[in-house]
């Protein structure tokens, strides 16, 4: 890119070329770019004062986000140490990656909510890292060490491309050693682990989102020994987050009853 | 709007309003902007609209919002819900002047609310960079969101960048597609300069062309872009305070 072209590109950004404006700049925004949900710390500003909001430039604290209550013990993983099970989720998600790093519906979201669901299938107790966030169970945490991680494994090469920061996995010779570790680790579980990750391959993030929500609710339900039916899923779901509120009751009934037909569900 | 009218807005009563009975209201989407803007005349009316273009669009505005912050390397919460929350109070304060125009056939319209969504959230972002640079809040007033003028009393000649009307003037001597291929390599370009192989595979299947077809076109578009911009008399006044 020559001295011209890296002024123009400064140009653009800063006159607001880039926001799509003219009906075919829409299409095409739409195409390429999956919407996200507003988070759920985001309203408008309801009150009587409808005037616009000053830009604040202080920094505020923010709340704690409220913890999922996951009572359930760890099957099999009390003898390890947090290390350990550490590693064997990184090679969880090096199996997720590994299968859909090429689909263009593939990012940070997608990858959170099936590493949850293909966890549950695992029945590991996670130990209380997953958090109520507007698009659902989410381990800030652990989303923010694994792109390093695995580059250190050599697994994939990690990278944010475009102005929207996009994340885009490439694979690396090193990843021959993920097969290994997941052979290892997960053979028991595969067969369900690779179904879920085909179902969900081109699905929308909305879908994952919903069946991961829903069965956090059903969970916390079976927890707290609660009786358990479809209209107490669905008041769950629209209390987790205001978002919750785009999907309606057939879909979440529709959700459940895919989850019961195809035994992923909490029990 | 006024402050006495602030009561009266779809805005204040959104919340307040019955749900129960809204949810018989039907507005179609093309009549959105009608709606909203038909006030305190038909309250009722206006709250639902409000709601269902909140629901229908929020997720791009927020999209689109965050967009325009990050190319700019903004990543602030505050911000991004500071900025999300006038795109849609400014919409509501001009909703009267807004239309879906009659011509556009049904499945169009959801692109011509977005179009339209887009100059707000232009407006809106810059207003948002000048508070930020002045550091002070002095408010822009919003002239019409149709007038092409908005942006020069909103954006000033900064550094190295070409002037606004310089580059308004170039981009609009391409035609729609060559601007529009121009424009997606520099939405989608990444930090060493390249356009990601799957924007490419979009861009191929969209514009029927190949990815040679695709470079050819951009290189061709650069050129006359620069001929216009290097010939520019606004250019030749920069270099001329330049140079004393």
């Amino acid at each position: 890119m020559d001295e011209f072209e890296k002024k123009l590109a400064k140009s653009l950004v800063e006159n607001g070329h880039l926001i799509p404006e003219s009906i075919n700049e829409v299409k095409m925004y739409l195409d390429q770019r999956e919407l996200e949900d507003v988070p759920s710390n985001i309203e408008l500003d309801l009150g009587s004062d409808i005037e616009r909001h000053k830009y604040d430039t202080r920094k505020k604290t923010k709340p704690a986000p409220k913890l999922l209550s996951l009572k359930r013990p760890n099957k099999g993983l009390d003898t390890l140490d947090k290390r350990q099970v550490y590693f064997r989720r990184v090679v969880l998600a090096g199996e997720i990656v590994k299968h859909l790093h090429a689909e263009y519906t593939f990012g940070h979201v997608k990858f959170m909510k099936l590493m949850y669901l293909c966890e549950k299938i695992c029945e590991y107790n996670l130990e209380m890292r997953y958090s109520k966030q507007a698009a659902g169970p989410m381990d800030n945490r652990f989303i923010h060490s694994i792109d390093k991680e695995f580059k250190k494994q050599k697994w994939f090469e990690v990278r944010q491309e475009g102005p929207y920061n996009k994340y885009v996995y490439r694979a690396l010779p090193g990843l021959s050693k993920q097969r290994e570790y997941y052979s290892k680790y997960y053979s028991d579980y595969d067969e369900k682990i690779q179904w879920l990750i085909s179902i969900f391959r081109s699905n929308k993030t909305e879908k994952v989102e919903l069946i991961a929500t829903i069965f956090a609710c059903w969970e916390e339900l079976l927890a707290d020994n609660s009786i358990i039916n479809d209209s107490i899923i669905i008041s769950k779901v629209y209390k987790w987050s205001k978002e919750k509120k785009k999907f309606s009751e057939d879909k979440i009934i529709e959700g459940i009853r895919w989850m019961e037909n195809n035994n992923l569900f909490p029990r | 709007m006024t402050k006495a009218d602030v009561t009266q807005s779809p805005l204040f009563n959104w919340m307040s309003s019955n749900h129960q009975n809204r949810r018989n209201i039907k507005i179609p989407l093309r009549k959105l902007f009608d709606e909203m803007a038909l006030g305190d005349k038909e309250r009722e009316r206006s709250s639902m609209a409000f709601e269902l273009f909140y629901e229908q669009f929020k997720n791009y505005v927020y999209t689109v919002c965050k967009d325009f912050l990050s190319t700019r390397g903004i990543d602030d919460k505050d911000h991004l819900g500071s900025f999300f929350n006038n795109v849609f109070v400014t919409i509501l304060q001009k909703s009267e002047k807004l239309k879906v125009p009659d011509t556009v056939p049904d499945s169009e319209v959801k692109y011509v609310i977005c179009s339209i969504i887009g100059k707000f959230i232009k407006f809106e972002g810059l207003q948002y960079l000048r508070e930020l640079d002045s550091n002070n809040s002095v408010e822009i007033e919003f002239i019409e969101v149709y007038n092409e003028d908005v942006e020069e009393n909103l954006t000033g000649n900064e550094g190295e960048s070409i002037p606004l009307a310089t580059l308004n003037k170039a981009l609009g001597t391409l035609n729609e597609q060559t601007r529009l291929i121009l424009l997606e390599c520099f939405r989608y370009h990444d930090e060493n300069k390249n356009i990601p192989s799957k924007v490419l595979d979009e861009l191929e299947k969209h514009f029927g062309k190949s990815r040679q077809a695709l470079r050819k076109i951009k290189s061709r578009a650069l050129k006359e872009i620069k001929e216009i911009v290097l010939n520019s008399d606004d250019i030749e006044i920069t270099k001329k305070t330049r140079h004393g």
